[in-house]
């Protein structure tokens, strides 16, 4: 009777002590074959049934609101729980766009909607997410979730690729803040014929702020650039050993910065970070069904840049 | 317990090669970076595919000269990487200049047969064999990337042979500069288990690093298959970079030659004093014994000797880069060479052949070592306390 009230004991303390892990992290599975196809593009397409929205824009404040307009809903072609956020939106460019989801809330038909993929274990759900099972309805507009639409580049007629500039009065975190971070994030990849799963505990930073140094050419996607870069402070110090793929979006102001430069050329950015998917294929082929513990590969999509480094 | 002393001193030993050679891989990086040998291998495996070895020009200065193999790399510099679909499509439009909208495999295998005889004609009709004029031209395109990359293999091997000299050049002069003497390093271990309980934690800690991926290669971002973050290139943490500190180094063998110094300038005075009194605090004991006596200072042996010897032992104690007085005291230095070489060449030559071997394999050795000693720990007494299987995750 004590043995079995010491085990018991013993399994209650390993149960509390890694409950908080577990409810901080998520795990998600992926289509290996989705995985394929998305990881060398910027951005998604998909028919978006709007379920809920944000009636106005956040504030942008130094507190961590971003401006951006916040909707749920369902994507077959995501397969995911999915939030979608326009950047910038208060900003007048984008008010058919605000009106067009205003209009289009609760409409089961859906609309086609553009913008970049994002996955990021920021709102992830204590119960595992699995790509192409059915998704439940949302009942807010932030469910938990691990994939995005993020910043979005188009829904119905209108193009909101103006958007993408820095946030007038939002301060990002700093290079030196956020890249340390996304460098320690931990991953646990599991892998079999057809999917991946990603285990990862909650993650934070959305925005940064940050030098980039091309480490070669752009190179040319079907929706956008992804070119390889040292990552800066904007003191000019390095925050990163090694390099980093940056995203851009095509027709984007910083697209069309960066697109003719060469190795060498420094830019200051905005951007936010996302689970780079060519890397985890790769990690993917060496994981096994029981997984393999890894550093959480990210790039970054950069959303703006300012005019000066 | 012997043997657990035993299994870490190896342990240690194999952490400190793993280190010393992870620094050698950096500069050999370095070197190879500065003398364009990447670049320079890929051009003469892609000559030997196009035009046949030791020739100039011909159809390899147009592929180089190509936009999209240029794009590959900064402007008047040669890439070092070149993706297999790169080359499939520069060399489709070079033999066949296909029209836009990207011509047909007919096309293709008549430009072929007009080219002039060379390896290039024999190659291209080699491997489009059997491939008929209504193919796509994708798979065209497919069985020249096949050829190009086992024609990279090979230029892979190259590299790794030329590499080999410049490898064990590089573990040589790492050794020499670290003065990485592989028995002096196991004997500081076997005595000291604060340091072997520190290197086993540090070796413990790399071998749990996670898997990465990483891109090397920023003229063509492929990521690099993964690899566990402890072999990672040149990034010695500062924990390990004290320990090295600990276990290696000149700082004895400068101290050593600057007391050699300071006893040849102190002369003859110099010997009488050691052989009399030996260390400063002998001499300045009997010092003070010879005043209570009533003798005077100048009178005393031991109090000229006590300032002799401290300046002697002032000079042992300096680990400062002997400069002048290496050459201005050349016998001196002879002597301490030849000490040096005496005492370290054994094991200075075991540091340099196991850190030639390279970090990747120290790094698989140290997991075994880790795994071993975790293995053989000894099981709890007490059966009851074990966690319950599968409770732990």
């Amino acid at each position: 009777m004590k043995l079995t009230m010491r085990r018991t004991g013993a399994a209650l303390l390993i149960a509390l002590l890694a409950a908080p892990v577990g409810a901080r992290g998520g795990s998600v599975v992926l289509k290996k074959a989705w995985v394929e196809k998305y990881k060398n593009r910027a951005t998604i397409e998909v028919k978006f049934t709007i379920d809920h929205s944000h009636k106005k824009p956040n504030r942008v404040k130094d507190d961590g609101d971003d401006g951006d307009l916040h909707m749920s809903g369902r994507a077959p072609k995501a397969g995911l729980p999915i939030v979608a956020e326009i950047v910038n939106a208060a900003e007048a460019s984008q008010k058919n766009a605000l009106l067009f989801v205003q209009a289009n809330e609760g409409k089961e038909a859906g609309v086609t909607m553009k913008g970049v993929w994002r996955l990021w274990f920021e709102h992830p759900s204590s119960k595992e997410q699995k790509q192409f099972d059915p998704v439940p309805k949302p009942t807010d507009t932030n469910p938990k979730h691990v994939f995005e639409v993020h910043p979005v580049t188009g829904i119905g007629p209108n193009d909101i690729l103006k958007s993408f500039v820095p946030i007038e009065g939002f301060t990002a975190y700093n290079a030196q803040t956020a890249f340390p971070y996304y460098e320690k994030i931990p991953v646990t990849v599991q892998s079999t014929s057809s999917a991946v799963t990603l285990i990862s505990p909650q993650s934070r930073y959305n925005y940064a702020e940050f030098v980039i140094e091309l480490a070669g050419p752009p190179h040319k996607r079907e929706d956008g650039y992804m070119v390889m870069a040292i990552v800066r402070d904007a003191e000019g110090a390095m925050v990163v050993d090694g390099l980093r793929r940056m995203v851009f979006v095509e027709g984007t102001k910083a697209a069309n910065a960066v697109k003719d430069k060469k190795k060498g050329y420094r830019m200051r950015v905005l951007g936010i970070p996302r689970v780079n998917l060519e890397a985890l294929a790769v990690l993917a082929r060496t994981a096994g069904p029981n997984g393999k513990k890894a550093k959480l590969p990210y790039e970054m999509i950069i959303v703006g840049h300012f005019p000066e480094v | 317990m012997t043997n657990f002393i035993f299994l870490d001193v190896t342990l240690g030993l194999v952490f400190v090669y793993l280190l010393l050679a992870l620094m050698c891989t950096t500069v050999n990086e370095g070197i190879a970076g500065a003398l364009k040998r990447r670049s320079k291998t890929l051009e003469v495996g892609i000559r030997g595919m196009l035009d046949g070895p030791g020739t100039t020009g011909g159809m390899t200065a147009q592929f180089y000269g190509h936009p999209l193999v240029r794009a590959l790399a900064e402007e008047g510099k040669r890439p070092s990487y070149i993706p297999a679909r790169t080359f499939a499509q520069v060399l489709t439009d070079l033999v066949a200049k296909p029209a836009a909208g990207g011509g047909s495999v007919q096309e293709v295998l008549e430009k072929v047969t007009k080219l002039g005889d060379g390896p290039l004609k024999r190659s291209l009709e080699t491997i489009l064999q059997g491939t008929s004029g209504s193919a796509k031209l994708e798979e065209v395109q497919g069985r020249m990337e096949n050829w190009y990359n086992d024609a990279m293999d090979r230029v892979s091997g190259w590299y790794k042979r030329g590499s080999a000299g410049w490898v064990a050049v590089v573990a040589v002069a790492v050794t020499l500069a670290t003065n990485a003497d592989t028995m002096q390093i196991a004997q500081t271990l076997w005595t000291s288990p604060t340091l072997r309980a520190a290197i086993v934690e540090q070796a413990k800690a790399r071998t749990e690093k996670p898997l990465t991926v990483e891109y090397t290669n920023p003229e063509s971002p492929e990521p690099s298959p993964p690899y566990e973050t402890g072999v990672e290139m040149g990034k010695l943490t500062a924990e390990e970079e004290k320990l090295l500190g600990q276990l290696m180094g000149w700082g004895d063998e400068f101290r050593k030659f600057n007391r050699m110094v300071a006893e040849e300038k102190a002369g003859d005075q110099g010997k009488r004093c050691l052989a009399e009194c030996k260390t400063a605090a002998a001499a300045n004991d009997q010092c003070t014994a010879d005043v209570v006596a009533g003798k005077k200072k100048e009178d005393s042996l031991a109090c000229t000797c006590r300032e002799v010897l401290k300046k002697i032992e002032q000079a042992g104690e300096s680990e400062s880069i002997p400069g002048r007085a290496f050459f201005q005291y050349c016998s001196l230095a002879g002597s301490w060479i030849w000490g040096l070489l005496s005492q370290h060449l054994l094991g200075w030559l075991l540091t340099a052949i196991a850190v030639s071997l390279g970090a990747p394999f120290w790094f698989d050795m140290l997991k075994k070592i880790v795994n071993l000693r975790a293995a053989g720990k000894a099981p709890e007494k007490d059966e009851k306390k074990k966690v319950p299987q599968g409770a732990t995750t």
